[in-house]
């Protein structure tokens, strides 16, 4: 574990003076995670790949800035400028999207509803989510991965408050219909491979 | 509750990884070496490189737009100087001459005596104390010819009581009279004080105003969670920054500082009773933000500023000798010319590290004013001034943090001075 740490903060330090090696190290340890937390926010590839891009730069950009406090802290907070990179793009190119669900303001009959991920594969959630508009799906994936509250939701994507939590009602009640859209599939399939 | 569902969720998606697109190392690559390629030895301050070009260039013309106003400001100070000394003339020539007393000076002031009833007034204050000093200075050759001057303008001060029947002139004769009888040199400015604002506004078209204003305080707030004034830049540092810590506990301290304006402007007296102002403002507007969690915070320092092109009028409804009531009501146009936003990162009380960035507001602030008056007037060509008033700052559609748009509606006093220029 202590090995880790100071070869990771050799590898920042690296960085900070231009050795594209450690640039390149870097690439391989980090991009496949953080093309998946960039996917989670856009859906086409070429804007993944731009998005990407531009959030490594500005990674290696900003990284003579980052204070190293253990294994996992780099990892959070590369992420942190690829979510941000990706909410830039979005606020940039679907703007429209974002505004556009402002009025769904209309609170849903059944709140509690849960969706129940426990048998679903994770490309298959991936792909759920991928799948929700886009103010459904940044909304979602702001609070629920990047455990952001709504007021903050809100003023990261100047919309409304209420606008956030609505939309990311709708969102679980979207998954959660996936959800079972999904299971009957399955079992159709699976009864189609039993005859 | 229903959060364990959504911890599951991110627990799984956490430590999934997907493989990059296709070439993309490749291009990072090539953006890399051409930054390299700059010869910059360090790669944080490569990347920035790409942008120094473009604000060099928003920085020329930031300049060029400010440079543009100075001279306009200049001008108008230029040319209002220049048309005090012109106007000033009337009243410094007999002091000037006052270092020479000879027989030309007698003869000039006989002179004055064909000229309006003000101007003599005035010639008149200024002269009897010195022919009176010129008494002591002189030698006894000249006697002669001084008490014929003496005479002569006596005579003549005599003829004014009789021409005006106004009570404050006769009143300053009383004074001159007095003063002369005790050779008191310095009697010269109380007499020229006095002797004013007889009918000084009906001859003063055009004044100008130096003034400065404050809002009666500044504006703070604080709220749970974080906070920041940044735009671009600086968000993506204050991300990094605290993606490091957990949310819990954290707030965010906005404190707005009192704005500081000031003014040039110009005033027109349409008539007696109603006058327009307009001219050139500056103003700064600063403001702090820490937002805070357990054991570090963030400072943001913002500092705006601002040039405007007020356009007040004003309706005179009480005046006396001294002094002159008014009310005031007006639109301005503010501009954000240029700005900086500094922040400050801080770990247990030290100083871990600053970020500068320049930010501007293209959109332009609009406000409305009004305010009640009040001016002391100094002399024939100076007042002192007090407007507390009230603004109202209309948003514009800029996402910068100010006073402006935290308290669009508030109180201010403007304090200032007045030259008045005599057509």
């Amino acid at each position: 574990m202590r090995k880790d740490e100071s070869r990771e903060r050799e590898l920042i330090q690296q960085i900070v003076h231009g050795d594209k090696v450690a640039m390149k190290m870097f690439y391989d340890t980090y991009s496949g995670y953080l093309t998946a937390v960039c996917a989670r926010y856009i859906s086409d590839k070429e804007d993944i790949k731009d998005v990407l891009q531009e959030s490594f730069l500005k990674i290696f950009r900003a990284i003579h800035n980052f204070k190293y406090r253990g294994i996992g802290s780099l990892k959070a907070w590369s992420a942190r400028i690829v979510v941000n990179e990706s909410l830039k793009f979005i606020r940039e190119n679907d703007k429209m999207q974002l505004m556009s669900l402002k009025d769904w303001d209309i609170p849903d009959d059944n709140d509690n509803i849960e969706p129940d991920f426990e048998d679903i594969p994770t490309t298959a959630i991936l792909e759920m989510i991928s799948s929700l508009p886009v103010g459904y799906r940044t909304v979602f994936n702001l609070y629920v991965f990047e455990e952001k509250s709504h007021k903050e939701i809100a003023s990261m994507l100047n919309i409304a408050e209420n606008s956030s939590a609505s939309q990311f009602h709708r969102a679980k009640r979207l998954l959660v219909k996936e959800i079972e859209k999904y299971r009957l599939n399955k079992e159709n399939n699976e009864r189609y491979l039993a005859k | 509750m229903s959060d364990i569902w959504q911890n599951k969720l991110r627990n799984r998606i956490n430590s999934y990884e997907e493989t990059a697109p296709d070439g993309l190392w490749e291009e990072l690559e090539r953006q890399i070496d051409s930054d390299i390629m700059l010869g910059e030895k360090d790669i944080s301050e490569n990347y920035i490189s790409g942008k120094v070009i473009n604000i060099q260039n928003r920085k020329l013309h930031r300049l060029r737009s400010i440079s543009i106003s100075a001279i306009a400001a200049a001008a108008v100070v230029v040319l209002f100087y220049l048309l005090n000394i012109k106007q000033d003339n009337t009243i410094h020539e007999p002091i000037l001459k006052e270092n020479n007393i000879d027989i030309e000076f007698a003869d000039k002031s006989e002179l004055d005596l064909n000229k309006e009833v003000p101007d003599i007034i005035l010639a008149k204050n200024n002269i009897k104390p010195k022919v009176t000093s010129s008494n002591i200075l002189t030698t006894s050759e000249n006697k002669s010819s001084e008490t014929e001057i003496n005479n002569g303008i006596t005579l003549y001060n005599e003829d004014i009581v009789t021409e005006r029947v106004d009570e404050p002139v006769v009143i300053e004769e009383q004074v001159v009279n007095d003063i002369s009888k005790e050779n008191l040199e310095d009697g010269n400015e109380l007499l020229i004080a006095s002797s004013s604002n007889i009918d000084n506004l009906k001859r003063s078209r055009w004044q100008t105003n130096v003034s400065i204003s404050n809002t009666s305080s500044g504006s703070s707030e604080t709220f749970p969670g974080y906070g920041t004034f940044a735009l671009k830049e600086t968000v993506n540092q204050q991300y990094a920054f605290l993606s490091e810590y957990s949310r819990e506990g954290a707030y965010t301290d906005i404190k707005h500082e009192q704005p500081i304006t000031l003014g040039l402007t110009l005033r027109y007296n349409i008539n007696d009773k109603w006058n327009i102002t307009s001219g050139i403002t500056y103003s700064l507007l600063s403001s702090k933000l820490r937002s805070q969690g357990e054991n570090y915070y963030y400072d943001d320092n913002q500092k705006l500023h601002y040039i405007g092109v007020p356009l007040n009028i004003a309706y005179n409804f009480w005046q006396n000798n001294n002094f002159l009531g008014y009310f005031t009501a007006g639109a301005h146009m503010q501009k954000n010319v240029c700005g900086r936003l500094v922040s400050n990162y801080y770990i247990d009380n030290q100083l871990e590290s600053t970020i500068s960035e320049r930010i501007t507001e293209k959109e332009l602030q609009w406000s409305v004013n009004s305010a009640v008056g009040i001016e002391y007037r100094v002399s024939d060509y100076l007042g002192l001034y007090a407007e507390p008033g009230i603004d109202y700052y209309f948003k514009n559609s800029s996402e910068l943090k100010t006073i402006y748009k935290d308290r669009p509606f508030s109180f201010n006093l403007r304090v200032g001075i007045r030259f008045t220029f005599n057509d």
